[in-house]
C-alpha cells in the first residue's frame, strides 16, 4: 500500500521536476554546457551512480542558488529523497530530458 | 397399425402445447440452435421450400407439430440415406496395382457417376408427402434405398468379381458391394451409433421394416431406449447426444430424476427432432492430417444460417486449392459478415465450435473460441481490422526458407498479446531476412497491444469490471489517438537520423528492450540526440515529450512506445 503511494507521488512530481530543471537550466550556460552536462549526467545515469549524478547536478545548480527555481528544485529532490535505485533513473532521466529540452524550448 | 399409433401420439398433451405450431426460431441456446440449423438443412435438401430464409422459416411454421413430424420422418431417412450412400460412394475405390488396365480404371469412374445420378434424389413437395399414409411413405423410403443397393451392384459388380474393388469398409475386411450386402437401411452416422435402430445388430438385411419401426417409435412418440423397465424409455442422455453422460455408464451424475426429452419441451417443442440433426451443421473439414468438424454459432438464426452456408461454399471452392489457414478462412468470412451488419452484439455472441471426430463413441477434442467483447469492439472499426487483417513474418528468411507467419488478427481475436510477434517482426526486418515493409499494421498493432495491457492491469483483480466499464466505448478513439502518437514519433525518428546512425544504434535498441531495459533505452535515444550536428529543434523537442510522457513515466506499456520508435529506425 505505501509503495504505491509513492510510486504515484513519485510520477507526478516527475514532471515537476522536469519543469523545474527546464526552468534552472534556462539561466545557466550555453548550449554547449548544457550539452556537456547532460552527457555527463547520461553517463553516470546508465551506471546507477546516484552521489555522482547529484553531484554533478547540484554543482551546476549552486551557481544559482538563490533562483526560485533552483529553490523548487531542491526541495522537491529533498522532498522525495532517498530513492530506489528503479526511482532514481526515472528522476535522473526527467532532469537530464528537462535540461535537453531547453534549446528547443529557447533558453539562452 | 402404425396409422392408428400416429393418432394416439397426437392425443397426448405435452404441457398443454400441442395444438400450438411449433416456432422453429433460435432459442438462444447453441445446443437445440444448432439442431435447427440441421433440421433446416435436411429440409432444404429433400423438399422444395422457399430459398429465402426469412420466407423459409415463415413457411415451415406453418406446418403443425404433427406435420412437421410426418415432413422429417421421411426427410431425415431419406436425406441420411443419401449422405451415407455419398459416403460409401467416395470410399470406394479400385486396388492400386499395374494390372488394373486405364480402361478399366475409365469405366470405374463412369460407373461411379452413374450411381451419383441415381443417389441425387429430385426434391419432393412437402404437401405430397404429407399425402401419404405411413405405410407408403416407408415404401417410397425403401424403394429409394434398394435402388441404391441395385446401382451399387449393377455398377461396381464386374469390378468385385475382378476382384478389383478395393476393401475400405469394417477396418478394410469388406468391399462396398459386401457392406452394402450387409446394411439394411444405407444409414451410418457416427453421432448416433449409440441410437438403437442404427445399432448394426439391427440395421442389418431383410430388417429394414423393424429399423423403420424403430425410428418410428422415436420420432412420434419420443423413444430413445429399448423397453426396459428401469429407465426412462424418453431419456435425454448420451443416446441421442454424444455431448452428455450415459444414464447407465453414470447413474450418479444425476442426483435428481434424470432429464426426459418431455422436459425439453420448455426450451422447443419436439426437441428430439432437433437433436437428431444435431450433427449435420457442421462443416466436416479433412486435409492431410487435419481433421475437423465445425460449426459457428450466433443467437440469430438469420446471421448463422448465412454464415454457414458461406462457409461451407468457401471452404469447398476455396480451401482445397490454397491451403489457407482454416481459422482465417472461417473468421475472415465471419468478420466480413458481421461487420457488414455492424453489430458487435452478434460478434462477441458468436462461437466457433469445433471437435475432431468421434472415437469409441466420444467426441474428441471438443473446443469452443468466442470473441470477448472487448475485442469485438474493436475489430468493428474499419480501419483496425483492416490493419490487424494482415499476415506477419515472424521466422525465416526472405527465400521463405523454414519461414513462420502470423495472422495478427487471429491472434487477436484469441487474445493473445501481439508484441511479441511484432517484436520478432521487427528483427526480422532489421536484419533483413523479410521483404515486409508495410508499418501501419505494426502500429496498430502495437497501440492495441499497450490498450489491452493497460486495461488489463486497471481491471487487475475485478473480473467483470472489463465487460461493463464505460471506458470501453472509448477504447477504439483512444487506439487511434496512440496510433497517431507512435506514428508521429516514428516518423520523426526516421527523419532526425542519418541511414548510418540509425543502423548503429538500432541493434543496441532492440538489446535493451528485450531485457526489458527502459532506462538504458532511452539513455541510447538521449546520447543520440545530443551528438546529432545538425538537428530540427522541433523533432527533438516533440521526441522528448513523447519519451517523457510515454516510455519515461509509464510502466505499463512503455515497450510498446518504444518499439514504436524503432520502427522509425527501419
Amino acid at each position: 500500500m505505501e509503495s504505491k503511494k509513492s510510486n504515484t507521488l513519485l510520477s507526478d512530481d516527475l514532471w515537476k521536476i522536469k519543469k523545474y530543471t527546464n526552468n534552472v537550466f534556462k539561466k545557466v550556460g550555453s548550449d554547449n554546457y548544457r550539452q556537456k552536462i547532460a552527457y555527463k549526467l547520461l553517463n553516470t545515469a546508465k551506471i546507477s551512480n546516484q552521489s555522482e549524478f547529484f553531484s554533478i547536478l547540484l554543482r551546476a545548480l549552486n551557481t544559482q542558488k538563490t533562483d526560485y527555481d533552483v529553490k523548487k528544485l531542491a526541495e522537491k529532490l529533498q522532498e522525495i529523497y532517498p530513492l530506489t535505485s528503479k526511482n532514481f533513473e526515472n528522476v535522473a532521466y526527467s532532469i537530464i530530458m528537462g535540461i535537453m529540452a531547453v534549446k528547443s524550448d529557447g533558453g539562452n | 397399425m402404425r396409422v392408428e399409433n400416429r393418432e394416439n401420439v397426437s392425443e397426448i398433451k405435452i404441457k398443454g402445447r400441442n395444438d400450438i405450431n411449433p416456432e422453429i426460431q433460435f432459442t438462444g441456446n447453441w445446443f437445440i440452435d444448432a439442431g435447427i440449423l440441421g433440421f433446416i438443412q435436411v429440409m432444404e435438401d429433400v423438399y422444395e421450400l422457399p430459398n429465402d430464409i426469412n420466407d423459409l422459416i415463415v413457411y415451415l411454421n406453418k406446418f403443425s407439430d404433427h406435420e412437421i413430424k410426418d415432413l422429417i420422418y421421411y426427410a431425415y431417412l431419406v436425406y441420411n440415406i443419401k449422405k451415407t450412400s455419398l459416403k460409401f460412394l467416395s470410399r470406394t475405390q479400385l486396388k492400386k496395382g499395374k494390372k488394373i488396365s486405364l480402361e478399366t480404371n475409365e469405366k470405374f469412374t463412369k460407373s461411379k457417376i452413374k450411381i451419383k445420378k441415381a443417389i441425387n434424389f429430385k426434391k419432393e413437395y412437402p404437401n405430397e408427402i404429407l399425402s401419404l399414409q405411413t405405410d407408403e411413405m416407408n415404401k417410397k423410403i425403401l424403394n429409394y434405398n434398394e435402388l441404391i443397393k441395385y446401382e451399387f451392384r449393377k455398377n461396381f459388380d464386374l469390378f468385385n468379381k475382378d476382384n478389383f474393388l478395393k476393401k475400405t469398409f469394417s477396418n478394410n475386411k469388406k468391399t462396398s458391394i459386401e457392406k452394402i450386402d450387409f446394411i439394411g437401411l444405407i444409414f451410418e452416422e457416427q453421432f448416433f451409433q449409440n441410437l438403437y435402430f442404427l445399432n448394426t445388430s439391427v440395421n442389418k438385411k431383410n430388417n429394414e421394416m423393424k429399423v423403420l419401426d424403430i425410428f418410428y417409435d422415436l420420432i412420434y412418440n419420443l423413444n430413445v431406449k429399448k423397453e426396459d423397465k428401469t429407465i426412462d424409455r424418453k431419456i435425454f442422455d448420451k443416446t441421442i447426444s454424444k455431448f452428455m453422460f450415459s444414464v447407465e455408464g453414470f447413474s450418479n451424475v444425476f442426483y435428481g430424476k434424470p432429464t426426459n426429452l418431455e422436459d425439453l419441451n420448455r426450451i422447443i417443442v419436439n426437441p428430439h427432432i432437433f437433436l437428431l440433426c444435431f450433427p449435420f451443421p457442421f462443416l466436416n473439414i479433412s486435409k492431410w492430417e487435419y481433421r475437423k468438424n465445425i460449426f459457428f454459432y450466433t443467437p440469430n438464426l438469420n446471421v448463422c444460417y448465412k454464415i454457414n452456408k458461406k462457409l461451407k461454399k468457401k471452404i469447398d471452392s476455396i480451401w482445397s486449392d490454397t491451403g489457407l489457414s482454416i481459422f482465417k478462412l472461417t473468421w475472415s468470412i465471419i468478420i466480413d459478415e458481421i461487420s457488414e451488419l455492424n453489430s458487435y452484439f452478434t460478434l462477441e455472441n458468436m462461437y466457433l465450435i469445433e471437435y475432431e471426430g468421434i472415437s469409441q463413441q466420444a467426441l474428441l477434442n471438443v473446443e469452443y473460441v468466442g470473441i470477448p467483447k472487448l475485442q469485438a469492439t474493436i475489430i468493428l472499426d474499419d480501419s483496425i481490422r483492416l490493419s490487424l487483417n494482415s499476415n506477419l513474418q515472424i521466422k525465416g528468411d526472405k527465400t521463405g526458407k523454414n519461414s513462420e507467419w502470423v495472422w495478427v488478427l487471429e491472434e487477436f481475436i484469441k487474445n493473445r498479446p501481439l508484441f511479441i510477434y511484432i517484436i520478432k517482426n521487427v528483427i526480422l526486418r532489421i536484419n533483413k531476412n523479410t521483404s515486409q515493409k508495410a508499418i501501419k499494421p505494426i502500429l496498430y498493432s502495437l497501440s492495441v497491444d499497450a490498450k489491452i495491457k493497460s486495461l488489463g492491469k486497471n481491471t487487475k483483480g475485478d473480473i467483470f469490471s472489463r465487460y461493463f466499464s464505460l471506458e470501453l466505448e472509448d477504447v477504439v478513439f483512444q487506439i487511434k489517438e496512440s496510433y497517431k502518437l507512435m506514428n508521429l514519433a516514428s516518423k520523426n525518428v526516421s527523419n532526425l537520423f542519418s541511414q548510418n546512425k540509425k543502423e548503429k544504434i538500432t541493434h543496441n535498441l532492440i538489446s535493451a528492450m528485450k531485457r526489458q531495459n527502459k532506462h538504458v533505452f532511452v539513455n541510447i535515444f538521449l546520447k543520440s540526440f545530443l551528438e546529432l550536428s545538425q538537428k530540427d529543434p522541433n523533432l527533438v523537442k516533440h521526441l522528448n515529450n513523447y519519451i517523457f510522457n510515454n516510455i519515461i513515466q509509464n510502466e505499463e506499456n512503455w515497450q510498446n512506445y518504444a518499439l514504436a520508435m524503432i520502427v522509425g529506425l527501419l
